[in-house]
């Protein structure tokens, strides 16, 4: 569908090249200086919506990261590989900690109801928690069909084919939009980031303005030299501690404790 | 097992390839505990399986372990191991990741080897000036997953996972350099340890340019020493940018000649190909049987193109036409980044595919390279000279840079076989020297080839090479018996 929004989310987490080391005081591991990259099932994820635009089955694919600052070259990264917008979240670094599945899925529902969109994609779980519950919790939230461990998608008019990854073997489902699906390791092999959208990135972030802009206003803008347009719009919504819904009618973030 | 080794021994030392198992208790038990010293007990290993695994590397050259094994985890270690070995006059080996082709680690005078695996940090990357600095602990897989979200990349690409410092050392090459050029092109400083280890770093310490004029090319002398004038510790390496959009493209030629002369047009045509590689009719079936494909087992040219959208559009035409005049019969090309993977993870395979051919056997790859216009004529008489000799094996290359590999079988235990191996592969150095080329485009002279190196450089710069060799290495005990 022309008018189809996909909603992907992408989390930061260290590299997966890293060594991991636990710290001194057996508290968790170590994080600081240490390279940090999108999710590579997220990657998975991105392009999958990427290329369903491509294929102009979807109209816009939306990048959205939860956490602190640092978030943002995550969905700079989201950017350079194709997405049109990226909210962050913004989740001050001392509450990061305690954010998990629920919180995220709570966000991400919220989102793609005031984004309308037509279709959630997610990496099926991230390499640090392994979690694998933020596409289920989320489809429950939002009360949709599910597609998990997603090895093929065929989007059909209103229709979703998915093929999963299971411990049997294949199983192919249909859902009918909207629909969350999540990413497994053999839909596709991502792209990389290249020089010249990056560069479209950084060039329209010094055009639009700086990073924390009240909700109100969104920084926006697309850039003055024609390399290639990518309209970019990066909104910051600062958020409580735990929960938070954006109100669809004036952007302004509500506190709500759970 | 005892009497093959022996039985080679004997044939690979007629060659004048001179190999001796590392001299027993030539490096004393006080030695070692020197050594454990420097680097801590666990860093250094007298194990007869570890010495094993570090005294060869992935070509058919008999083993030759060293005498120990030592794992240095800075460069300051390396130089205090370095001015130990000196002032004991004990050989010193640089080992990467053992993907050498010519037995480049081979210890055949025994020694220490020096693992650098260990120091494996990627330093001081700079995204505005397209630059790194990496130990050799880096391969170029993991520098490119750790670039892939910068938009920049290092495009030399020998094929296997190779340590980045231990290319830069053979002066690799690969599937890319007709566009972005080899190790010695990509390659802006050193920091190399020296036999008696002084730290050299040879554009200036933490220099990192895009051109200069000041004084000697000291890097570029190292780059493709092979570890016998020191041993390479870091390396400050160009990046390119992630090409916008890539293509690959296949097409089926009725013969060699026709596949070749296309090469050659396309390359004088002036078009921008990123990696433009021969596989001739054994080289397919092989890579069709190993990787399960399906293409038509004639010659074949695999073409990548780099560039915008369109760029790319204008140049997928024009190469289709020139195949097309040629003869070309199937011109397939894909941009979807599976496909392309898989087109080129057979070709990467080449090797083991070619191995598959007579399983059980050893492989043997030539090496060289001659200026493109040469290149038709070498190829048919390798072809013609494989019959004649009656041996398996096929022929697969970059020919964008007119360099190609042929890949020979053969039954090692087979004495005959081996003669004659060795005599084709002598007979097409001597070809490709006649043509004004090199006897190795890219894998190196190693152990196998410092006679062909003699009669392509001359006397004269033979002799310039061992006065520089002795001037950095008077006790020649760096990687000794390889090169010179």
């Amino acid at each position: 569908m022309a008018e189809l929004r996909a909603l992907v989310g992408v989390k930061r987490v260290i590299d997966y090249a890293v060594k991991i080391r636990v710290k001194p005081d057996k508290t968790g591991v170590v994080t600081d200086g240490v390279k940090h990259s999108m999710n590579p099932f997220c990657e998975i994820a991105v392009e999958e919506a990427v290329r369903l635009k491509e294929k102009k089955l979807v109209k816009e694919v939306i990048a959205v990261s939860c956490g602190p600052k640092q978030c943002q070259e995550t969905l700079r990264t989201a950017l350079a590989m194709g997405a049109d917008r990226g909210i962050h979240v913004e989740v001050p670094e001392s509450e990061a900690e305690r954010l998990g599945p629920l919180q995220v899925s709570r966000v991400l529902t919220a989102l793609a109801q005031k984004e309308k969109a037509g279709l959630v994609l997610l990496g099926k779980q991230a390499i640090d928690d392994d979690c694998n519950q933020t596409g289920q919790m989320t489809a429950a939230m939002l009360d949709w069909p599910q597609g998990t461990f997603a090895s093929k998608l065929t989007l059909e008019g209103d229709k979703v084919t998915v093929e999963r990854e299971i411990d049997g073997g294949l199983e192919t489902i249909r859902l009918k939009l909207p629909a969350v699906v999540t990413a497994d390791l053999r839909l596709n092999e991502p792209r990389y980031a290249t020089l010249p959208n990056i560069m479209d990135y950084e060039a329209a972030r010094a055009l639009g303005g700086h990073e924390s802009q009240p909700p109100s206003s969104p920084v926006c803008g697309p850039p003055a030299f024609a390399c290639s347009s990518l309209p970019l719009y990066l909104q910051l919504v600062p958020i409580g501690t735990r929960t938070c819904f954006l109100s669809s009618s004036n952007h302004e973030s509500q506190k709500e404790e759970d | 097992m005892a009497g093959q080794l022996r039985g080679a021994a004997r044939i690979l030392s007629s060659w004048r390839s001179y190999c001796s198992k590392g001299q027993q208790e030539k490096v004393s038990a006080d030695f070692v505990e020197a050594l454990k010293a420097v680097v801590g007990e666990p860093n250094v290993s007298t194990a007869g399986v570890v010495l094993e695994q570090h005294g060869h590397d992935e070509s058919m050259h008999r083993c030759s372990p060293p005498d120990a094994v030592v794992w240095p985890q800075n460069v300051e270690q390396v130089s205090r191991l370095a001015a130990l070995c000196y002032d004991h006059r004990i050989p010193i080996i640089p080992f990467g990741t053992g993907t050498g082709l010519e037995g480049g680690v081979n210890a055949i005078k025994g020694g220490i080897c020096f693992n650098l695996t260990r120091m494996d940090r990627i330093l001081d990357l700079s995204v505005d000036d397209f630059s790194v600095t990496v130990e050799p602990g880096v391969t170029r897989k993991a520098l490119n997953s750790y670039l892939r979200d910068t938009g920049l990349w290092f495009p030399v690409d020998p094929g296997a996972d190779a340590s980045l410092c231990g290319m830069a050392a053979t002066g690799a090459s690969g599937t890319n350099a007709v566009r972005y050029g080899t190790m010695l092109e990509n390659v802006v400083n050193l920091e190399v340890v020296l036999a008696d280890g002084q730290i050299l770093h040879t554009s200036g310490q933490g220099r990192r340019f895009q051109k200069s004029s000041a004084g000697y090319n000291l890097t570029g002398l190292f780059v493709g020493s092979e570890g016998t004038l020191g041993l390479i510790t870091t390396a400050t390496l160009r990046l390119h940018g992630i090409p916008e959009a890539t293509t690959a493209v296949v097409c089926a030629f009725p013969s060699l000649q026709a596949a070749v002369d296309s090469t050659v047009q396309i390359i004088q045509s002036g078009l921008p190909v990123a990696r433009i590689e021969f596989l001739d009719d054994v080289m397919i079936d092989a890579c069709n049987k190993y990787s399960g494909l399906t293409n038509a087992v004639t010659p074949t040219l695999f073409l990548e193109f780099h560039g915008s959208q369109k760029l790319l559009e204008e140049q997928v035409q024009r190469a289709e036409q020139i195949v097309r005049q040629n003869g070309s019969s199937h011109f397939a090309w894909s941009k979807d980044p599976e496909e392309r993977s898989r087109l080129w993870t057979a070709r990467h395979n080449a090797w083991y595919a070619a191995l598959a051919l007579r399983p059980g056997c050893k492989g043997y790859s030539t090496d060289v390279c001659v200026p493109i216009s040469r290149l038709p004529e070498i190829m048919v008489q390798a072809k013609k000279d494989l019959k004649a000799f009656g041996l398996t094996g096929a022929l697969v290359g970059h020919v964008g840079d007119g360099n190609f590999h042929c890949i020979l079988v053969f039954n090692s235990e087979d004495a005959d076989e081996y003669r004659r191996v060795m005599e084709f592969v002598e007979q097409l150095g001597r070809n490709a020297l006649a043509t004004n080329g090199t006897c190795t485009g890219e894998h190196g002279i190693g152990l196998g080839k410092r006679q062909l190196l003699k009669e392509e450089i001359g006397p004269v710069g033979i002799e310039i090479m061992r006065q520089i060799k002795s001037v950095l290495d008077p006790k020649n005990l760096m990687n000794p018996g390889k090169v010179l």
